[in-house]
């Protein structure tokens, strides 16, 4: 007698109900990953086809034309280097500053947390404002530097109170045991609770690599030097199509050349940019569970 | 910022605005060219992307400071960046600059930064020191009034570029339409002169649509007619211009029109724009106009057109659309009357108000506007408008010449392969500058782009302009910038969305009727007024 599968044994209704899980998870797979089967195939096609007739899968009408446009252009390449090395520092630094500042306030000994968490949290609603800010960027003599773009935001007050909820979740025996041994306040952050932390460190590692990454405002305001861009303000430059000096004749052409440019680039470009960041998630995948803590004490 | 810095610029500000007050006294040196001793100034400019980012490696800008003495210590923006850091610039007493060059400011941008001070009026030293533009001015006087505000300063130097004069102007018609030549021979046509020919050449060309896919392998299903409605110049607007007394919609942006006895009208409340939008929902009932004329892209529109499947379309140029080869420019259409109303400002042909601005930190801004005047001469004005000769690079938009004189002119050299504009981008500078009509063939010769432009407008549109004016180019003060740009903001958008709704729905008579109310309501007569006011302005002087 043939064994029954697991999915016959299931009543009517927990049949519907898986039934109906399936479908709407097969929609949501659908709708992520439809976008990105389109732009992958539109990469490969000539801007005319495609607006006409679509996306195709005959291969002959493919052409590498995009593709060949976007690397031989050096300032992508420039911008690809800038945006890793941008990305690289701006994460450590936020990560080092975060998980430093976190430390205190979840320390309920710690005096003047209520202080410093209003502060904080004035952060979080208020702003100075575009001018204010560039101003202040300015007057510390770090326009057109790396360093304007990585040091505002590398202390992030929502990232910080995550890692303090984190610290907090950390069982009070593990610094008890600690100082037991003598350890003290430093040598048990460093070599105690920052590696039962991986995960934390692992998800806003991720989070602000993604954030640089994508970034590309911070930059645009700062940084005049063209050698010093990152990709996203490269791509911008490239898909954002020159504005025509008002009636100028010569421009007229421009514009429509340009137009027809950025639209064979469109996709291409967006694959080139996404793809260090789909190359980096399944690495950073196992910290995505918490079972790390699993074993630190023995109940 | 340092306190000595600060007040330094305080009394640059300071000593700015007294002498503006007092006139300049001290100005009777002339300054000449090369000066002995070599002076520095700052500038800001933008350059096209993927071009050399520093001014000074450009040759325009090396030969000018071999001819000049002067250097300049630029602060080049990427133009897509321009908009964004120069309002930053111009508030940061760190950045800013002796001067912008290629600062490009609207009214309202000027009339503000004059209020803070930040920038300087120019009268004065245009009169004193800068001989070239005040030729200009004073073969032109109306570009001296367009150029002056409403208190009575010049805060800015202008780009002037003139191709074509009064109603041959290349600005006269934006929005051109454009008929496939090569179906109208297949199909044994005549050019239409009517609307009513026009209609029955769509209709064969929807008719026929089989036999002309197959004759010419078009890929795609063909299009008898389509346009971008409320884009520039590929709406079609200029179909409807004979309809009524025949105002058209010219000025796809504000919808105004000047009559002969000098009173400014709204185009889109006239009869014939009523009748005309009847019209062309007619043509879209007989599915000969695009379906996604109201909605597609410009790369949409592009994309179709190169495919060779459109029967009329319109825009600057054709070429940007389909090819030369096929297409010829649509005669002016017959209806109620036969007229063809230029486009506003087009007389003036092209100008920017705002192109090139002296700042308060300038210290002495005589000897800057001395060296800015270099710019407007007529051999200096085309090189920064398009390119310049004799670089060892591979092309040069122009090589030396003669003219008929025997004297050095410009002449268009061949680009091979290159792409124009890449050409022109990589060698032109930009900033304030003025090519006046009477420059080409004596100082430089008319590019190819626009002279083929020049001779359709000549042939096709100039002889049916029955109109003698159109609006011209005004300085308003601030409040009436402020004002209209409020009004506009409802009206525009009315009479925008009320063009693609007739178009696909149909109009009568109460929906027209209910459209007036509610552009009154809107305050359409006090937009026409602030209009009128200034159009009195200009022609009582």
């Amino acid at each position: 007698m043939k064994k029954k599968s697991r999915f016959a044994r299931y009543s009517t209704e927990d049949k519907a109900l898986l039934l109906l899980g399936y479908i709407l998870l097969g929609l949501f797979v659908l709708a992520i990953v439809i976008p990105m089967v389109y732009i992958v195939v539109a990469s490969f096609m000539d801007p005319i086809t495609l607006q006409n007739r679509g996306i195709t899968f005959d291969f002959e009408k493919w052409t590498l034309t995009a593709y060949e446009r976007v690397i031989s252009n050096s300032q992508i390449w420039i911008g690809f280097k800038n945006a890793v090395i941008y990305s690289v520092v701006f994460m450590v630094v936020s990560v080092i500053v975060t998980m430093l500042a976190a430390y205190p306030m979840s320390r309920s000994d710690f005096k003047g947390k209520g202080f410093f968490n209003i502060i904080f949290m004035i952060t979080m609603f208020f702003g100075g404002g575009l001018i204010p800010t560039y101003l202040l960027i300015s007057n510390l003599g770090l326009l057109d530097s790396m360093w304007a773009v990585i040091l505002p935001g590398a202390f992030s007050v929502w990232n910080m109170i995550i890692a303090r909820t984190y610290y907090q979740g950390v069982p009070q025996e593990l610094r008890e045991a600690a100082d037991v041994d003598g350890a003290s306040e430093i040598v048990y952050f460093f070599k105690i609770l920052l590696p039962v932390c991986t995960p934390v460190i692992a998800v806003l590692a991720l989070w602000q690599f993604v954030g640089m990454w994508n970034s590309y405002f911070d930059a645009m305001i700062y940084l005049n030097d063209t050698a010093k861009q990152p990709l996203q303000l490269v791509l911008r430059s490239i898909l954002i199509q020159n504005q025509p000096e008002s009636g100028m004749i010569s421009d007229m052409q421009s514009t429509a050349e340009r137009a027809q440019l950025a639209e064979l680039l469109k996709y291409a470009t967006i694959i080139i940019s996404s793809l260090p960041l789909l190359v980096m998630y399944p690495f950073f995948q196992k910290y995505f569970d918490s079972g790390i803590m699993a074993g630190s004490v023995k109940g | 910022m340092n306190n000595k810095m600060f007040k330094r610029t305080m009394a640059v500000i300071l000593a700015a605005g007294m002498t503006g007050a007092m006139g300049i006294s001290a100005l009777a040196d002339e300054i000449t060219f090369p000066l002995e001793e070599t002076a520095t100034f700052t500038g800001m400019i933008s350059y096209p992307v993927g071009t050399e980012s520093e001014p000074n490696n450009r040759t325009i800008f090396k030969r000018l400071e071999e001819a000049t003495n002067v250097h300049i210590d630029w602060t080049a923006i990427q133009s897509d960046q321009w908009g964004d850091k120069i309002s930053l610039n111009m508030a940061n007493i760190n950045a800013i600059t002796d001067f912008v060059f290629s600062a490009g400011f609207s009214d309202s941008d000027l009339l503000r930064y004059a209020d803070q001070g930040a920038i300087i009026p120019v009268e004065e030293y245009i009169d004193s020191v800068m001989p070239n533009l005040s030729a200009v001015f004073e073969k032109y006087p109306e570009y001296r009034a367009m150029s002056t505000a409403a208190d009575g300063h010049i805060y800015a130097l202008p780009w002037i570029e003139q191709l074509g004069a009064n109603k041959t102007a290349i600005q006269t018609v934006g929005d051109m339409s454009f008929i496939n030549k090569k179906w109208l021979d297949f199909l044994g046509l005549e050019i239409p002169t009517t609307v009513d020919e026009f209609e029955q050449v769509l209709i064969a060309f929807r008719d026929n649509a089989d036999k002309i896919q197959a004759e010419f392998g078009i890929e795609g299903s063909i299009i008898p007619m389509s346009f971008i409605m409320n884009d520039g110049d590929q709406d079609p607007a200029i179909l409807i211009n004979g309809f009524g007394e025949g105002y058209g919609d010219a000025d796809r942006g504000r919808h105004i029109a000047v009559t002969n006895d000098k009173q400014v009208i709204c185009s889109a409340t006239q009869d014939g724009f009523y009748k005309g939008m009847q019209w062309l929902h007619h043509l879209y009932e007989e599915n000969l106009i695009d379906q996604e004329a109201f909605t597609q892209e410009w790369a949409t529109y592009v994309a179709k057109g190169k495919s060779g499947r459109y029967g009329v379309c319109f825009s600057w140029d054709v070429a940007n659309i389909d090819n030369l080869q096929d297409w010829v420019p649509l005669p002016v259409l017959t209806a109620d009357v036969r007229n063809l109303t230029p486009q506003n400002g087009s007389f003036t042909s092209g100008y920017d108000r705002g192109r090139c601005v002296v700042t308060a930190v300038a210290e002495d801004p005589a000897l800057v506007c001395a060296w800015l005047d270099q710019m407007y001469d007529p051999m200096q004005s085309p090189q920064n408008n398009w390119g310049t000769y004799g670089e060892d690079d591979d092309f040069d938009i122009f090589e030396m010449g003669e003219n008929e004189n025997g004297e050095p002119m410009l002449k268009h050299a061949p680009l091979g392969d290159a792409s124009p504009v890449e050409v022109r981008e990589a060698e032109c500078v930009g900033g304030p500058r003025a090519v006046l009509d009477e420059y080409y063939g004596v100082y430089v010769t008319c590019p190819d782009d626009a002279q083929y432009r020049l001779d359709w407008i000549e042939e096709y549109y100039t002889p049916d302009m029955t109109m003698d004016y159109v609006y011209p180019n005004v300085f308003m003060s601030v409040e009436d910038t402020e004002e209209l740009s409020n009004l506009q903001a409802d009206i525009t958008k009315t009479i925008n969305a009320a063009k693609s709704d007739w178009v696909m729905n149909g109009v009568d008579d109460a929906k027209f009727e209910e459209f007036k109310s509610s552009l009154d309501a809107y305050g359409l007569q006090d937009m026409l007024a602030i209009f009128q006011k200034y159009l009195d302005a200009y022609y009582a002087e």
